[in-house]
């Protein structure tokens, strides 16, 4: 295996020095064999190799930023993949079952070519996604030490007496809640399976006692250096436990945006010292929050899944979360303004309202996503009136319509587009991924609307498949 | 939970508004008003009048400085904003922390202009103000 590494690693190291600027990286990222299309739908022995779509980075403008409105887009989708793959490639990432692949791909990954192509990209890519937080986020008048006080500890009494859990409701109501349980975990592990690495990032440094009341936090998350005790491994539990896979992002192509951005923007803020206090407001909005919508997962999860799933994960956070609000507050953020100064309010209290305000986000995609996969029925009865509305006019005023052939087995990997489209089979079999291992069976002569935003992806399951997607924008307007 | 029970924020109370015209504090003797700040930005400005208690937030305005409706008092804008509560806009929601934990928010007539209105400035005449429907209190608009 050494062996291998030493062979791989020159050829990947060279040039790196030759990337000029965003373009020349993008490009880097673009050709790495790592972030092609998978031809499977589940990656599990690696979490080196996870799609980007790179083929796509053409089409996508990056240098405009997202829009407050914008989260769910295509380029959110995009821009937030190769963020956290450039977030990541600067951990330590080791597969619990080192596939074929293993050295050559932990080779290229962590080659010096690939840091600097990613964190050249990471650079733009944190403009791109992020730069709407400062226009959806301001702070007026005098803040005092007593002000900010007040004003995130009334947080805490909201989240006391508040109930209702946006995510439960919405997998409960769903006719089939364990799939969109499954869905929901699996957007969790985006995160958790690396759970506080973000974090572990800013103990490092000396800045005095605060960073000692942080690392108190921290060996809470990594189960002080007990590895049955450490978060991730108890998430792990949690997934194993309901069929999912335990090994980081062997589920990458099911993670929505939503869920990507937020823990982006924990990288973000953790990253860069110069974001350090919008980070104390992060954590302690994250440690507060986290205390009822563990207690409300657990419950709704062990409803859907009785006994069966394992749920110590969310049982010692909605515990040692309570713990951990209070140290952020006491312990962390309010030291902080004493020692720095009510000059450090204003990125306290943004950062705060940032990280509520991103996983409400969260929350809100995937809640769509769930309403996405439970109209599979609806939307295939409403694709033949629509093509019909379309052949009855004019070519002149038809949507853009793109005409594919595959073969057998080509996997359109999860992806979303911008508008509503028509997805219409002319010839063969095609299997629809509404989300994780669930599917549409499209026949020729059947199709489905494609909702806005909405994750989908594609397997031919037949010798060729000839079919056409129309762009149409609001599938409203072809009724 | 596991936080101190002697909290600051007794004698406080954060206050949810939305972003627009009319958006008010009332306190037991005090209101706060939301209004766009003649550089474009906003506020949360004390609108009860230190001379006698009138409403600023029915007063007229111009670039440098609202004047009580009452008897003509004159606030510079500076010193609005400078003694403005602290408060933060999320989208278009502002959260604002006053000084009396009854305070409350409400919809008042407001001349005075609103973030965010198109073509708002601070020196929008009255007559152009939105009227209060039918309120229990006089100056109270129904959410």
């Amino acid at each position: 295996m050494n062996e291998m590494i030493t062979t791989l690693a020159p050829s990947a190291s060279l040039d790196e020095a030759s990337i000029g600027g965003f373009a020349d990286a993008l490009a880097v990222v673009r050709d790495l064999p790592l972030f092609a299309d998978q031809e499977e739908w589940d990656l599990e022995g690696t979490p080196f190799r996870r799609t980007l779509r790179p083929q796509t980075f053409a089409h996508v403008d990056f240098a405009t930023p997202l829009g407050a409105h914008e989260p769910t887009t295509y380029k959110s989708l995009v821009a937030n993949r190769i963020l956290q793959t450039a977030y990541e490639a600067e951990f330590v990432l080791l597969p619990r079952t080192p596939d074929a692949h293993f050295a050559a791909d932990f080779a290229l990954f962590y080659a010096p070519r690939t840091q600097a192509a990613l964190d050249i990209v990471r650079r733009r890519l944190e403009e791109t996604v992020f730069s709407f937080l400062d226009d959806e986020i301001d702070l007026s008048g005098r803040w005092r030490r007593s002000d900010a006080k007040a004003y995130l500890e009334a947080y805490v009494t909201q989240e006391e007496t508040a109930q209702g859990n946006a995510a439960m409701a919405a997998i409960e109501a769903s006719p089939d809640p364990r799939h969109a349980a499954k869905t929901f975990l699996i957007q969790l592990a985006s995160d958790f399976l690396l759970e506080s690495s973000p974090m572990a990032r800013t103990t490092i440094g000396n800045y005095g006692p605060i960073q000692s009341e942080i690392f108190k936090v921290l060996i809470d998350e990594y189960g002080y250096g007990v590895h049955s005790a450490k978060h991730s491994t108890l998430y792990e539990e949690t997934l194993s436990s309901v069929g999912l896979s335990p090994a980081a992002h062997t589920h990458w192509q099911f993670y929505l945006s939503g869920s990507l951005m937020m823990n982006n923007y924990f990288n973000y803020v953790c990253r860069n010292p110069r974001h350090f206090f919008r980070y104390l407001g992060a954590l302690f909005q994250a440690e507060t929050g986290f205390i009822r919508a563990t207690r409300e997962w657990s419950q709704g999860l062990g409803r859907v899944f009785g006994d069966e799933i394992a749920l110590g994960y969310f049982a010692e956070h909605a515990h040692i979360d309570m713990h951990h609000s209070r140290m952020a507050l006491e312990n962390v953020v309010l030291p902080a303004i004493d020692a720095f100064g009510e000059g450090v309010i204003p990125d306290i209290l943004r950062g705060f309202e940032e990280a509520k305000l991103l996983a409400e986000l969260a929350e809100r995609d995937f809640c769509a996503q769930v309403g996405w996969m439970d109209a599979a029925a609806p939307c295939k009865r409403l694709a033949p009136g629509i093509l019909a509305n379309i052949e009855a006019r004019p070519a002149a005023e038809r949507p853009p319509l793109a005409p594919i052939d595959e073969p057998r087995g080509e996997l359109s990997v999860m992806h979303v587009h911008d508008g509503d489209e028509l997805c219409w089979i002319r010839e063969g079999v095609m299997h629809f991924w509404i989300g994780h291992d669930r599917y549409t069976r499209l026949e020729a002569g059947e199709g489905t609307v494609i909702r806005a935003q909405r994750l989908h992806g594609a397997i031919i399951d037949s010798e060729r498949c000839l079919y056409e997607i129309h762009s149409i924008g609001d599938h409203r307007a072809w009724l | 939970m596991a936080v101190s029970p002697a909290r600051e924020s007794a004698g406080r109370a954060v206050v949810t508004l939305p972003l627009a015209r009319g958006a008010c504090i009332a306190g037991a003797a005090m209101e706060w008003v939301l209004v766009e700040t003649p550089a474009g930005g906003w506020s949360v400005i004390e609108g009860t009048c230190s001379h006698r208690g009138g409403p600023l937030r029915l007063g007229t305005c111009d670039a440098r400085a609202v004047r009580c409706p009452w008897h003509g008092t004159a606030f510079s804008w500076s010193g609005l904003i400078r003694r403005g509560a602290p408060a933060i806009r999320v989208g278009a929601v502002v959260r604002a922390v006053v000084p009396d934990a009854t305070a409350r928010a409400v919809q008042r007539r407001v001349y005075l202009a609103a973030p965010g209105e198109a073509g708002a400035s601070a020196t929008r005449p009255p007559a152009r103000c939105p009227e209060p429907t039918a309120s229990p209190h006089p100056e109270e608009i129904p959410a």
